[in-house]
């Protein structure tokens, strides 16, 4: 009988890493360069959220749905967009076929900036705004209960999912998506500008780990340390699932949240360590992921 | 009685665990406690415990015995009024209120059993009845704008304890003394502090550890402060629910858990 709220409570968690993951992979995919900060703009838009929530909308809107729906959602993102072609993409830029050691060292060093710009404008506190997840009340059934708020960040995941793979199959910008991950040097020579495309990549792929972490906010508070818990599930993700592809994106973040729940239920305390272990097999068995890595 | 615990994966947690079981039997017998379901999150590491709370309604305990704190208790029990899971069972903490006392919102549930750090919650001792914790309160609230935790009040009590031993230092003395030198007149010294007298062990088990009476209660909210309060107080002198000087026994989990295991009757309240 709590079947279902353990199904939709796995749907809500793979869509909070879903977002990040697909992040991750439209930069592999097109960048190839493997960003450990990522999850920083999830949290970053989590604090901006909180943030505006506090300052900007309850003072002026009140507790009105629709304002707290829809302003700190969009200038929430707005803001991790700017912040992310400020800062991340110069370094993921300047990373660019220069190795694994170095990527990884300066998006390493990109995340402890992250961490201490959030400790000093936020403080090490958590930092929250519950307002909208009370404020949408709750579903009753069958003697259980279910917040309106995570149905909604489902329902909202679900819709942008559709839209990314209407987005990916089905229009030419989605086939120059998938053309540039699969082979990015035949791309250039076909006259794709990819300066210009590397930008967009970046600003949709922040955009879509700073809706996550606003999307994340009114259920729980954000502090100095979520960025790596979310980094490092949405790593087993994203290796799970198929690195740089789409399809790698929605599988993993839905095998990986649908493992922890599993694991949550029966055994909590290996948690990390059944992930890990499945992200081993994976990598043993079907190095480029269930999803296949065939570029995005 | 249902007991569901849930407790962050690390030594506080775990002996937490261990004390809170070891009483539930040894009061209420061990025929009448079942344990239904264990929940061991990361500290700090876990923000959606969904899948925990849906865990332990389906466990339908009646109590919920937890330890979890700061930000892993809040997010807890914010989610936790979002699955209903106050309808259905009651919390015990040790620690639900034991951090800045207006961050514990009015949201949350009344007649829960509230636990403190420390044993000090601003409000006792009663300030009507205690001018020291009346002014430390009163003072603290005017310097910061915010109401003591029970960190404000052992950094007071424990500088003014150690201020008294140097005191008593120096006449013995007759000159000012060496660190080492001050050791022997804080060993089984005592003080009066905001939170009631602050006493430390002169001999083993615990020695040199820092002890108060214990407090704890029940969950309210305050209409005039706006944050939810520590009511109703339990009042326990600290040497009925600790291991005593020189009693002997295993160390592991802790000392007072062999003590109480070995030497509390089943069935009675120590109080």
């Amino acid at each position: 009988m709590a079947l279902p709220v353990y199904v939709l409570d796995t749907f809500f968690y793979a869509s909070l890493i879903f977002l990040i993951v697909a992040g991750l992979n439209l930069i592999y995919g097109i960048l190839r360069v493997v960003n450990l900060a990522h999850a920083s703009l999830f949290t970053f838009g989590a604090y901006a959220t909180a943030w505006i929530t506090t300052s900007l909308i309850l003072p002026r809107f009140g507790e009105s749905l629709i304002a707290m729906l829809v302003l700190p959602l969009v200038l929430g993102v707005i803001l991790v967009v700017i912040v992310s072609l400020a800062l991340v993409t110069p370094l993921l830029r300047y990373s660019q076929g220069r190795g694994d050691a170095f990527q990884l060292i300066v998006t390493f060093g990109l995340l402890i900036i992250f961490e201490d710009l959030f400790k000093l404008i936020w403080g090490p506190y958590p930092v929250s705004a519950y307002t909208l997840f009370f404020q949408m009340g709750f579903v009753d059934f069958g003697g259980l209960r279910y917040p309106m708020y995570k149905l909604y960040v489902i329902l909202f995941t679900a819709a942008l999912a559709l839209a990314l793979w209407y987005a990916t199959y089905r229009t030419s910008f989605g086939l120059v998506l998938r053309a540039s991950s699969m082979d990015p040097h035949m791309a250039t020579a076909l006259g794709l500008n990819m300066s210009r495309f590397l930008v967009i990549v970046v600003v949709l792929a922040s955009a879509l780990a700073g809706l996550g972490g606003s999307l994340y906010l009114p259920v729980a508070s954000v502090q100095l340390g979520v960025s790596t818990e979310f980094l490092v599930i949405a790593f087993v993700g994203m290796v799970i699932g198929g690195l740089g592809s789409f399809i790698g994106a929605v599988l993993g973040s839905l095998i990986v949240s649908g493992l922890r729940t599993l694991t949550l239920i029966v055994f909590p305390e290996l948690e990390l360590v059944v992930l890990y272990l499945v992200a081993v097999i994976v990598l043993l068995w079907r190095p480029e992921g269930i999803g296949g890595g065939r570029g995005w | 009685m249902r007991v569901a615990h849930i407790h962050p994966d690390y030594a506080y947690g775990r002996n937490a665990y261990q004390h809170m079981q070891v009483v539930f039997e040894k009061v209420l017998g061990k025929d009448r406690v079942e344990v239904v379901y264990e929940g061991w999150p990361k500290l700090f590491g876990v923000t959606d415990f969904g899948p925990y709370i849906t865990s332990i309604l389906r466990s339908e305990a009646d109590v919920v015995a937890t330890s979890l704190w700061a930000a892993d208790w809040i997010n807890f029990y914010k989610q936790a009024l979002g699955y209903g899971l106050f309808k259905r069972a009651k919390v015990a903490s040790t620690i639900s209120h034991g951090i800045a006392p207006h961050m514990v919102e009015s949201d949350y549930p009344e007649g829960q059993v509230a636990g403190v750090h420390a044993n000090y919650y601003f409000l006792y001792p009663e300030h009507d009845l205690n001018p020291l914790n009346r002014e430390f309160v009163r003072r603290y609230y005017e310097r910061w704008g915010e109401y003591p935790t029970n960190g404000s009040e052992g950094a007071y009590v424990s500088v003014y304890l150690y201020k008294s031993a140097v005191e008593r230092a120096y006449q013995a003395l007759g000159r000012w003394p060496e660190p080492e030198e001050v050791i022997p007149f804080l060993e089984g010294a005592s003080i009066m502090g905001p939170a009631g007298i602050l006493s430390i062990r002169a001999r083993p088990p615990n020695k040199h550890q820092g002890y108060k009476n214990a407090i704890t209660g029940i969950s309210k909210v305050d209409p005039e402060l706006g944050f939810s309060i520590v009511a109703d107080p339990l009042r326990i002198p600290v040497e009925r629910i600790t291991v005593p000087e020189g009693w002997e026994g295993p160390v592991e989990p802790t000392m007072t858990y062999n003590w109480i295991r070995e030497t509390w009757r089943e069935g009675v309240l120590p109080v």
